[in-house]
């Protein structure tokens, strides 16, 4: 069976320290997958790894049964494999409508047309305007970016993504620094991701990871120290003791 | 929003303002009406151009640079020689010397791309200083310190002689810089020139998203140093002379400065700078020829502290109201 991502025998050394230990897993496609463990597990290595920005001193990444260890971060992206940032990445001074148009354009290999125009393209006016729609930005598709609440620019971190056409999308905690009251509109914004993507959900939140994820991997020490549904995860004794630090 | 508003919001970058009509219509009245000042008009549209071109590379695409008189001056030198040695049509040098600035901003894009904005700086600045030490040593081609001399320059197009007025230059450097700013705002607005202002925003999305940064960033490069080049082109067929100052590091500086003073991501910076600096210049080295360039300085200091906004703001509301009055 060929699946959405899967690494085999992952590994990352900076120097003595192992950030990364022979990490081996598989995401389906479609699949709703979340990653958690405490400060320190290693998360953060495993997705600069998975996208290219690190590359891993042994092991292999598959993406769709293709082999993508040595590609670059932007063949990566070309391929389908698309991340999201913890702190906010995006063009503050262009507006949602342009900067979703511009990652459309891009994926259909129009980002260094000369003379095309994008307003008189309407594949790319037609597909963006439905990837604002799915994440609620119509209202403020015209409007500065900078100038948005910055729920809607959590919202617009995860429709840029959407729009490079994901086979995988890699979620770096989509609701860190998102007040109480604009969680609702996140998850609302997860929900109404396309069925077709397989997620990779990186999180802090527990309660926002048991809501959306339907099988959760737990990373500690740079190594997967268990995986399963959320009520396995929940009960399993070994990911208390990481957690709470009993011993 | 429907279609039809997105469609008009993504292509309203690019739709004409009446402010850009009436800038074009000033210039245009300037030239008509003032023909004794026809030299300083000339001057202005060269380092217009000149600026427009640092506009693409700091204001557009965020690269710092304290180097640009590299382009500026090979592309005069490369204008300067090929009159020199019988070539005289004039668009035929520019678009020469455009193709060697270009050749040139290319081959350095791989240096100046790599690093920092710190690691920017000096790798352009250290290009236009080897320019002009190459410049200064290699005297059979440039004439050294001397300057660049017999430089012969033919008709525009066969049948406009550059006359001692002015006249004729500044109406090619004119025309020649409306043409060249067409296209600079072409590029712009094509996805290739949104492609390029959301490297300069934001690099690490960019990437995230799968534009291939290196490469947009060495054309644009590329581009604004052949436009760089085509005004240094301008200066050394209108004047026809060449001398080391062309790749001076002062000339790095002003044009740096005139973008600043203009405001720099939206095209028409470098060239109200230069209409700016140069009216300045005209005026203060009238009224005090020695210490001119103390008062400009003095001048651009104040325009820092007081803030650019406040000094244009005004004059632009006074004039909206007037248009709007119409």
């Amino acid at each position: 069976m060929t699946y959405a991502l899967e690494t085999r025998l992952l590994q990352r050394r900076f120097g003595g320290l192992i950030a990364t230990s022979d990490v081996s897993f598989t995401l389906p496609v479609g699949g709703r997958y979340a990653l958690i463990g405490p400060n320190g597990a290693g998360k953060t290595t495993l997705i600069n790894l998975l996208t290219g920005v690190l590359r891993p001193s042994s092991g292999t990444i598959l993406l769709n049964g293709v082999d993508i260890t040595a590609r670059r971060p932007d063949h990566r992206v070309a391929a389908g494999l698309v991340r999201t940032f913890q702190i906010n990445q995006l063009f503050p001074k262009l507006t949602p409508l342009q900067s979703v148009a511009l990652a459309t354009a891009r994926r259909m290999g129009l980002d260094g047309a000369l003379r095309q125009r994008l307003d008189a393209n309407q594949a790319v006016v037609q597909q963006s305007m439905e990837v604002l729609e799915r994440f609620g930005l119509m209202d403020v598709m015209a409007q500065p970016v900078a100038t948005l609440a910055y729920g809607r620019q959590r919202l617009l971190e995860i429709a840029l993504a959407v729009a490079c056409g994901p086979k995988v999308l890699l979620l770096d905690e989509p609701a860190a620094g998102v007040p109480e009251a604009e969680r609702e509109g996140i998850l609302t914004g997860l929900a109404a991701l396309p069925r077709d993507i397989a997620v990779l959900m990186i999180e802090h939140d527990m309660d926002l990871v048991f809501r959306f994820a339907e099988h959760i991997l737990v990373l500690a020490a740079g190594a997967i120290l268990t995986q399963g549904s959320p009520a396995q995860i929940s009960a399993d004794p070994k990911v208390r003791e990481v957690y709470l630090g009993h011993s | 929003m429907t279609y039809e508003g997105a469609r008009q919001a993504l292509a309203a970058p690019r739709r004409w303002q009446t402010m850009e009509f009436d800038f074009w219509l000033a210039i245009l009245a300037a030239y008509a009406l003032l023909p004794e000042r026809s030299l300083l008009l000339n001057e202005t549209a060269i380092l217009g151009l000149f600026a427009l071109s640092l506009d693409l590379v700091l204001g557009i695409a965020g690269i710092v640079s304290l180097g640009h008189a590299a382009f500026f001056g090979l592309g005069a030198y490369t204008a300067g020689l090929i009159g020199k040695l019988g070539l005289t049509e004039p668009i035929l040098g520019l678009l020469i010397a455009g193709l060697a600035a270009g050749a040139l901003g290319f081959a350095t894009s791989f240096l100046v791309l790599r690093g920092s904005d710190l690691t920017r700086l000096m790798v352009t600045l250290s290009v236009s200083l080897v320019m002009l030490e190459l410049a200064n040593r290699l005297t059979t081609l440039t004439g050294g310190a001397d300057g660049l001399q017999g430089i012969v320059i033919g008709a525009v197009l066969g049948t406009f002689e550059f006359d001692m007025f002015g006249r004729v230059a500044a109406a090619y450097s004119l025309i020649i810089l409306f043409l060249l700013f067409l296209l600079a705002r072409w590029l712009v607005n094509a996805p290739f020139g949104l492609a390029v202002q959301a490297i300069a925003s934001n690099p690490l999305r960019s990437a995230a998203i799968g534009i291939p940064i290196t490469r947009r960033l060495i054309a644009i490069y590329s581009i604004a140093a052949a436009i760089a080049g085509i005004a240094g082109a301008l200066l050394a067929q209108t004047t026809q002379f060449v001398s080391l100052d062309v790749l001076a590091f002062h000339r790095s500086a002003e044009v740096m400065l005139v973008l600043v003073i203009g405001g720099t991501g939206y095209l028409y910076g470098g060239l109200v700078g230069a209409v700016l600096f140069k009216l300045l210049q005209d005026q203060l080295s009238d009224l005090t020829p020695q210490y001119w360039q103390f008062w400009l300085g003095l001048i651009f200091v104040a325009l820092v502290v007081i803030g650019r906004e406040r000094v244009f703001g005004f004059p632009q509301a006074v004039w909206r109201r007037i248009r709007g009055g119409v």
